[in-house]
Parts: C-alpha cells; sequence; structure tokens
C-alpha cells in the first residue's frame, strides 16, 4: 500500500494521484471564487468587513490554486501521464521515479501557498506578484517569501514533468509510430512540455530576484538602487504568456480526441492541427508585451506585440475550423463528452475573440485591468481548459476507473455548469467595457446589476460542482464493469454477426482492459 | 532467464521522491522563518538543506546500481538518460537567460540613480584583465582537459582518463578559489545598487553551478576509479561532461559582459558629487 | 555511444529472448536459463574489468543490457525497434504475421501501401484464427513465439 502510493513509479498510478489532488485543489479554488463572488454580489462593502487586504489574498489564491494547483495537475500531470504512455505505445514513462517527485512537490507547495494567507497579511498582489507592492516595504512579512517559494516547488515539479514527457515522447514510441503518426493528444503535451521547459526557468529567475530584492538588499527591482519594476513584468509575462498556452494546449489535445471519436471520423487535417499546435507554441513566446501595454512601451514596441499577437489567432483558427470540418459529415453523438467538446469550440471562441480585441494595444489602454481582462481569461479557461478537464473525465474516466457514469446526471452537470459559468463570465464583458477595474473589491451602485447577475450565475455553477461531486461518488461506488472499448458503437456497415471478433479502434487505449492493467504492454505494440 | 520484451526500464518504487519533496517543504518553510527574524530558522535550513542533498545522494547512487550493477540501462534507456540531461541544460541556460536580462536591463539604459553611467558612479569594478583573465583561461583549460579525459576513456587508456579528470577538478578548484578570493576583496556588495545585485547574483548563480558541476565530476572520478565505466557505456560521464561546457560557456558571456562590457573605469561625470 | 562494430546489425532478424527458456544449442555462448537453485548463469555476468584498463562493455555489461550486447554481437536486435514490415496487403491465405511473446499484441495497420488509411490499432490474439483490419480488410496473425507460462520471471 505504501509503496504502490507513496513510492510509485507507476505513471497510470501517479497520474490519479494527480487527478485526485487536481479535484481536491479545485475545490479550494472553486471556495475562494464563491467567496469574491459574494464579496461584489452588492455595491458596497459586504462580509468581508472592508478587509480589502483579505479581498485581494482570495483573489490571489483563487487564481494561483487554479492555474497550478488544479488546470496543470488535471491536464498534464493526470490525463498526460495516465494516457500519453499509453496512446503512444510505451509501457512507463522515460523516468518513473522523477516522475513520482514531480506529483510529491506538489502538495508542499500547495500548503506553502495556503501558508502565506495564514501568516502576517497575506499575499494580496494578484497571481502576477508585481513589486513594488510585493516588495518588502509594503508586504513586510513572510507571505510573498512562502507564495515564492510555493511557485518554486510548482516550478520544479513541472520542469521535472516536461523533461520525462519529452523524453518519453521522443525516445519512447512504439515500434513503428513515427511522429506524424502519433495521437494529437501526445502532441499537444510535447508542445506543452517544450513550452514548460524553456518558460518556468525564466518565471525561477524573476521570482528570485524578487526573494533577494526583498531579503538581501538586491535591487533588481528597485528604482533606488537603479533597478526597474518594468523588469520583472517582462521577466513574468515572458513566462507567463507562454504559461496560459500550456494551460490551454493539452485542452486542444483531448477536444481532438473526443470530438474524432464522437463525429466516427478521423481529425480532419491531422497535419495541420499538428502545425498549428506547434506554430501557437512558437508564437506564444514573443508575445509577452501584450501584457504591458499600459506601463509606457514605445508606440512601435505595442505595435509590434499587437501585430504578433493578433496573427497566434490564425493557427488558432485553423484548429477550430478543422474540428468544425471534422464534424461536417460525421455520425454526431451527443454524449457528454461530446457536449463539452461542443461547448469548448464554441465558448473558447468567444474568448479568444475578446482576446483578439484585447491584443490592440490602442484598446488596451481603455481595457487594461477592467473585467473585461477577467471576463476574457476566464471564457478561455473556466470555459476551455475546465471543459476539456470535464470532457476528458466523462470520456476517458471510464477507462481510467472501469465504471461508467450517470449519462442522464451528467448532462444535467453540463447544462447546469454552463448556464452558470456562463451567466457569471458573459456580463464580466459588459461591466469591463463601461469602465469596472479587476482586482477591487468594490464598485459604484451604477455596476450592481450585472454584478448580481454574476454572483447568481456563480451560485449556479456551485450547485453543478456539487453535481459533479455526486456524479463522482456514483461513478465510484458503481459496480458495473465496461467493456475495453466503452464508446464503440457498431458501425452502419457492420453485420449482426461480427465477420471478425478483432478488437478494433484509432487509438491504442481503447484496447486495454478498463481499468488498465498495472503494468500495461509488456510487450510493446507495433505498427507498420 | 525470462527478460521483459520491450528495451525501457521500468525502476521499482523508490521513497526518494517523496523524501525530498518533504526536505524541499522544511528547507522552504525554515528559509522564510530564518528571513523574518523566527528562531531556528537557520538550524533547520541547514538540516534541510543537508536532507535534500542526501536524498539526490541516494537517489543518484540508486541510479548507478541500476545502470552499472543491474544492467537496466539498455541502449535505448542511455539515450533516453542523455535527452534528459540535455534538456535539463536548455532550461538552465533560460534560467541564466534571466539574469543576462537583467543585467542588460541595467547596463544597456543606467538610470539617473546610477549617475546614468555604467559601472554606476562610485563602482569600482573588478578589472577583467586581472584575476578574471585567469579564472576564463582556467575555466577554458578545464574544459580542454575534460574532453582529452572522455577521448581517452575511448580509447581505453586509463590512466590519462584519471589524468584528465583530476586536471579538471584541480582546475575547477583553482577557479572556484579564486572567485571565492575575489568575492572576499572585492569594494562592493551584492546590496551596491544594481550592478552588484546583477554582478553578484549573475556570478553566484555561475559559481553554484560550478560547484555542482564539480561534485559531478567528482563523483564521475570516483566511479571512474572504481572501473563502473567502460569505453562505450558512460551516460554520467558524459552527462557531468555536458554540465562542466555548459558552466564554462555561461562564464566566457559572463566575463564578456559583466566584466569587460560592465567593467572598465567609470567615466569621469562633471560636477558629480562623487570624486 | 557504442563503437560502429556493435551499431552495425547484421539482416533484421529479431533474437527473441524468451525462446532462451529453453536451452540454446550449445555452440552459442548466449543462453538465457532460468536461474535454478544453486546454478549462475555464467554468460550472463562478464569476467569485469582487468585492472589497469578501461574495461569493454563487454567484459562488464550485465543484466538486460548484457543480454542486448550479446545479441548485437551475433548480429542480432534483442528487441525489435523497427516498425513491422509489410511487403504485400495480408490476405488469409498469407496473413501478415506478428511476433508475439504475449498471447496477444496490440497491432497498427495502416492500410497497404503503409499511410493508405488513418492508423487503427487491432488486438491480435492467438486464439483467434486470424484477425482483420475493419478498414483496408488487411488480414493479420499472431506468431506466438513466447511460452504459456506467464507467470514465471515476473515479479509483479
Amino acid at each position: 500500500m505504501l509503496a504502490r502510493w507513496l513510492f510509485s513509479t507507476n505513471a497510470k498510478d501517479i497520474g490519479t494521484l494527480y487527478l485526485i489532488f487536481a479535484l481536491f485543489a479545485g475545490m479550494i479554488g472553486t471556495a475562494f471564487s464563491m467567496a469574491i463572488r459574494l464579496e461584489l454580489a452588492g455595491p458596497g462593502v459586504q462580509y468581508l468587513q472592508a478587509d480589502h487586504q483579505l479581498y485581494n489574498v482570495i483573489v490571489t489564491a483563487h487564481a494561483f490554486v487554479m492555474i497550478f494547483f488544479l488546470v496543470m495537475p488535471a491536464l498534464i500531470g493526470g490525463y498526460g501521464n495516465i494516457f500519453v504512455p499509453l496512446l503512444i505505445g510505451a509501457p512507463d514513462m522515460a523516468f518513473p521515479r522523477l516522475n513520482n517527485i514531480s506529483f510529491w512537490l506538489l502538495p508542499p507547495a500547495l500548503g506553502l501557498l495556503l501558508a502565506s494567507s495564514f501568516v502576517e497579511q497575506g499575499v494580496g498582489t494578484g497571481w502576477t506578484v508585481y513589486p513594488p507592492l510585493a516588495s518588502i516595504q509594503s508586504h513586510s512579512g513572510g507571505s510573498v517569501d512562502l507564495a515564492i517559494f510555493s511557485l518554486h516547488l510548482a516550478g520544479i515539479s513541472s520542469l521535472l514533468g516536461a523533461i520525462n514527457f519529452i523524453t518519453t515522447i521522443l525516445n519512447m514510441r512504439a515500434p513503428g509510430m513515427l511522429l506524424h503518426r502519433m495521437p494529437l493528444f501526445a502532441w499537444a503535451v510535447l508542445v506543452t512540455a517544450v513550452l514548460l521547459l524553456l518558460s518556468l526557468p525564466v518565471l525561477a529567475g524573476g521570482i528570485t530576484m524578487l526573494l533577494t530584492d526583498r531579503n538581501f538588499n538586491t535591487s533588481f527591482y528597485e528604482p533606488a538602487g537603479g533597478g526597474d519594476l518594468l523588469l520583472y513584468q517582462h521577466l513574468f509575462w515572458f513566462f507567463g504568456h507562454p504559461k496560459v498556452y500550456i494551460l490551454i494546449i493539452p485542452g486542444f489535445g483531448i477536444v481532438s480526441h473526443v470530438i474524432s471519436a464522437f463525429a466516427g471520423k478521423p481529425v480532419f487535417g491531422y497535419l495541420g492541427m499538428v502545425y498549428a499546435i506547434l506554430s501557437i507554441g512558437i508564437l506564444g513566446f514573443i508575445v509577452w508585451s501584450h501584457h504591458l501595454y499600459a506601463v509606457g512601451l514605445d508606440t512601435d514596441t505595442r505595435a509590434y506585440f499587437t501585430a504578433s499577437t493578433m496573427i497566434i489567432a490564425v493557427p488558432t483558427g485553423i484548429k477550430i475550423f478543422s474540428w468544425l470540418a471534422t464534424l461536417f459529415g460525421g455520425s454526431i453523438r451527443l454524449t457528454t463528452p461530446m457536449v463539452f467538446a461542443l461547448g469548448f469550440i464554441f465558448l473558447f471562441t468567444i474568448g479568444g475573440l475578446s482576446g483578439i480585441i484585447l491584443a490592440n494595444a490602442s484598446l488596451d489602454i481603455a481595457l487594461h485591468d477592467t473585467m473585461y481582462v477577467v471576463a476574457h481569461f476566464h471564457l478561455v479557461l473556466s470555459m476551455g481548459a475546465v471543459y476539456a478537464i470535464f470532457a476528458a473525465w466523462y470520456f476517458w474516466g471510464p477507462k481510467v476507473l472501469g465504471k461508467p457514469y450517470n449519462e442522464v446526471l451528467a448532462q444535467v452537470h453540463f447544462w447546469s455548469f454552463t448556464i452558470g459559468v456562463n451567466l457569471t463570465f458573459i456580463p464580466f464583458h459588459f461591466l469591463g467595457l463601461a469602465g469596472q477595474p479587476r482586482r477591487i473589491s468594490d464598485y459604484p451602485d451604477a455596476y450592481a446589476g450585472w454584478n448580481e447577475v454574476a454572483s447568481y450565475g456563480s451560485m449556479i455553477s456551485l450547485i453543478a460542482t456539487l453535481l459533479f461531486l455526486y456524479i463522482l461518488y456514483d461513478q465510484l461506488t458503481s459496480t458495473v464493469s465496461i467493456a475495453p472499448n466503452y464508446w464503440a458503437v457498431p458501425q452502419f456497415f457492420e453485420p449482426n454477426t461480427p465477420v471478425s471478433p478483432t478488437l478494433a479502434a484509432p487509438t491504442l487505449e481503447w484496447l486495454l482492459s478498463s481499468p488498465a492493467p498495472f503494468h500495461h504492454y509488456s510487450e510493446l505494440p507495433i505498427s507498420s | 532467464m525470462k527478460f521483459q520484451p520491450h528495451p525501457y526500464h521500468l525502476v521499482e518504487p523508490s521513497p526518494w521522491p517523496l523524501a525530498a519533496s518533504i526536505a524541499l517543504l522544511t528547507s522552504t518553510v525554515s528559509a522564510v522563518c530564518l528571513f523574518h527574524g523566527y528562531s531556528h530558522g537557520g538550524v533547520i535550513l541547514t538540516m534541510g538543506l543537508l536532507a535534500v542533498l542526501s536524498t539526490m545522494g541516494l537517489w543518484w547512487a540508486d541510479v548507478i546500481r541500476e545502470g552499472t550493477f543491474l544492467g537496466h540501462h539498455t541502449l535505448r534507456v542511455q539515450r533516453g538518460l542523455i535527452l534528459g540531461v540535455i534538456l535539463f541544460i536548455v532550461s538552465e541556460c533560460f534560467f541564466f537567460l534571466s539574469i543576462f536580462w537583467a543585467f542588460f536591463d541595467a547596463a544597456l539604459a543606467p538610470t539617473v540613480e546610477l549617475g546614468c553611467a555604467w559601472p554606476p558612479a562610485g563602482i569600482q569594478p573588478i578589472d577583467p584583465w586581472e584575476w578574471p583573465l585567469v579564472n576564463t583561461i582556467l575555466l577554458l583549460s578545464s574544459g580542454a582537459t575534460a574532453t582529452w579525459s572522455h577521448h581517452a576513456l575511448i580509447a581505453g587508456d586509463r590512466k590519462d582518463a584519471l589524468l584528465g579528470l583530476a586536471c579538471t577538478l584541480v582546475l575547477a578548484l583553482i577557479f572556484t578559489g579564486i572567485q571565492l578570493y575575489e568575492y572576499y576583496e572585492a569594494s562592493f556588495t551584492i546590496s551596491d545598487g544594481a550592478f552588484g545585485s546583477a554582478f553578484f547574483f549573475g556570478t553566484g548563480m555561475h559559481g553554484l553551478h560550478v560547484l555542482i558541476g564539480t561534485i559531478f565530476l567528482t563523483v564521475c572520478f570516483y566511479r571512474l576509479i572504481n572501473y563502473h565505466l567502460t569505453k562505450h557505456h558512460h551516460v554520467g560521464f558524459e552527462g557531468g561532461l555536458l554540465y562542466w561546457h555548459f558552466v564554462d560557456f555561461v562564464w566566457i558571456i559572463l566575463y564578456i559582459f559583466f566584466y569587460h562590457f560592465g567593467g572598465g573605469e567609470p567615466p569621469i561625470i562633471k560636477n558629480s558629487p562623487w570624486p | 555511444m557504442l563503437s560502429s562494430a556493435l551499431r552495425r546489425t547484421v539482416g533484421s532478424a529479431r533474437l527473441l529472448v524468451a525462446k532462451g527458456v529453453v536451452r540454446q544449442p550449445a555452440a552459442r555462448a548466449f543462453s538465457v536459463l532460468g536461474p535454478r537453485l544453486g546454478e549462475v548463469n555464467t554468460s550472463m555476468i562478464g569476467p569485469g574489468a582487468k585492472p589497469g584498463t578501461i574495461p569493454d562493455d563487454i567484459e562488464q555489461a550485465t543484466g538486460i543490457e548484457r543480454a542486448e550486447l550479446l545479441a548485437k554481437l551475433e548480429g542480432k536486435e534483442l528487441f525489435d525497434i523497427d516498425g513491422l514490415k509489410i511487403t504485400a496487403m495480408g490476405t488469409k491465405k498469407n496473413p501478415i504475421m506478428v511476433k508475439s511473446v504475449d498471447t496477444n499484441r496490440y497491432v497498427g495497420c495502416s492500410g497497404f501501401p503503409v499511410d493508405s488509411h488513418e492508423t487503427i490499432w487491432l488486438c491480435v490474439e492467438k486464439s483467434h484464427e486470424f484477425d482483420r483490419c475493419p478498414e483496408c480488410g488487411q488480414v493479420f496473425k499472431l506468431d506466438f513465439v513466447g511460452t504459456e507460462d506467464k507467470g514465471h520471471g515476473h515479479h509483479h
């Protein structure tokens, strides 16, 4: 027991640990978001009793928990670990023991983050932790230092995981599985891992310099010593922008698998999808200053970043159109994973469009630090990444657990969650355009209407999330066992008495038992 | 003997990942305690860091046992290990990128607080033509002796392999010693504005990596003496060499930009309150 | 990493280790007997380095690395890293044979010629008379080269 779960070197077990951890952290992050919406439910001070630092601490913690302890562990640590080896025909990851430290670094990292809010005044800076607010004069206790160390540990966890995934995918594919035959989710994880490898060290440098500025009298960001506050912003966002692609690209991979499975066709334009993911990854490194439009950058600099940011829309659009083309002429089955994937396509596109608007330096001057930005990233995250997480759970969950979920309840979950998050975040566009700032715990009366709507929306999504917890419980306690290829349906051309008893599937994981054996592929799959 | 039909290494369950995480948690919490004056922060930090180092040692000792003594490292696994080392070094390059970014941010357009000059007004930088030049020669030579050792290893010449590696270690230690002396003798500290910050953070991080590389090569030396390495299977040795060459490369960039470009005599500023 | 002599593999034949549960013909140094009480398979442990020299792989390699090395010296590959070679469309009369030490193996079919259709993965079983790809109809058959004894030697 101890050896299996504490000292694990099995990718599927470690992936399971990640998913459990992500679920737990997701509940914490949701609780924080409820706290935010409760305070913002009406104008004027509500239950936080004018403790604006506390509000800022909650906002900061909400972001850190959702980004670093829900989305990344779920998509990369959870689904990546369980399914990348299965999809590429590898018996495990390249460095199974390193895989385990990547997981076990996360509970301490979460602990450090939560500790930061229990000591002194907490970290009331936003997840971006900009100096001078984050410097020693304004946050003089140990909170920011604890948060910096939390980021260090989470960063090391992801960096080692990235090395593991890249090596696995490049070195351990089954005989005959050339890169251009690799499933799209594996491609997505490969590109994500490269982004992690290259961006995390820059964050590490930036936040370590903040640590030394706070504690060792360095002057990296201290103007009095010749330092530069903007340096921090550049370093942070050089990491931060690839980071947001890291959050969404695995989702792209999942959506490709789900759409293909429930349209009954291979994804349209496989090579185009691969090149699109690669382009998004590469371009993601040269757009970071679109987060700095309002700091006083040179006009030409802003013009360049506007252009490069908008160019990313092209490969992204190719992906959207390819998914639509996959649906066209397919035999569509509106199962729960499919409706989440379809919801992803629609809602991520809307979020992307608000991103295009924000990409314009001119417009961003009006929209920077307003609720419009909050709307944009919640559309692409809560309705992009989170939809992908749910789609993957419903799609692959039966494979992982060997148990089915209740389809009716799951559809109710989808619709209630969709109504909830849309009611919550669509109004933020209006509020942002009307000028409500972000990261402020109160607002003028004029903004009350949409804020009330948004807070009701958050209640609905909370109830939907509780329903999801019940669906999970119901699934875990189910006694029904399922076939290897859970989603297979007879093709229209198949006779009732099968011509051949051969099990066949477009991707490898559906050939294994549900759940997969502890050591799978003791003999490697082989392809022509 | 029935072998697995695939060439990969399915590692046995191991306690080191969990142990390392606990050690890192201890270290980070105690570091914050130390920074903010809570009692015993320093003691526990020392213990935590020792725990981290011990765990790393025990972990890599297991890797050596698995590869050299148990034969788990097939060609495929060796390929994967070297790829992993290369990827790690790439990530380290990007870490130093952030350090150089900070340096250039401060140095290319020095602010008025620095006297609009680089080196800043009042800073007496270290003469690049003195000990830093010696250090450069030492490190470049150590890179050469390391390569010599590697070639000797492949050719089967035990004496030269050991001698080359020993020379590398000696040069590394002399480099470290000179750097420590320079640190002691420098007229400016890390808290002397952006110059001191960039200089000591950059050379300090480099020095940390020299230390890591030296330990890595020392382990290789020990293993070479004890016949662990063969003519064609010496992944740890190659990893150590790659890391050492990376350390050398970073020093060259540091030397050129931090010492030469960032050094020399500060300009004489008219009407300056400083001499 | 390996000298060119070792890297050269002659032909594409594949030495299947599991076959070695049965004694190899006496002429070959490479025998892979299961360890019996008191019996040590000496060819799996090299003589070690001569003092004062750098050992060669063959002197020192052990375990599965040695098995791979010995196979290479015989001109064979211990592990099949190359894909399945298909020279003609598999038919019932002339199925594509897929070697396996297990009673089933997962095979990816992309038609004939290769890459004619999106890869479909099949579970080719020993107990099946033949296995067919649902997309192109190509026929595969498992070439079982393992033993029926599934438990021996595995410790998980």
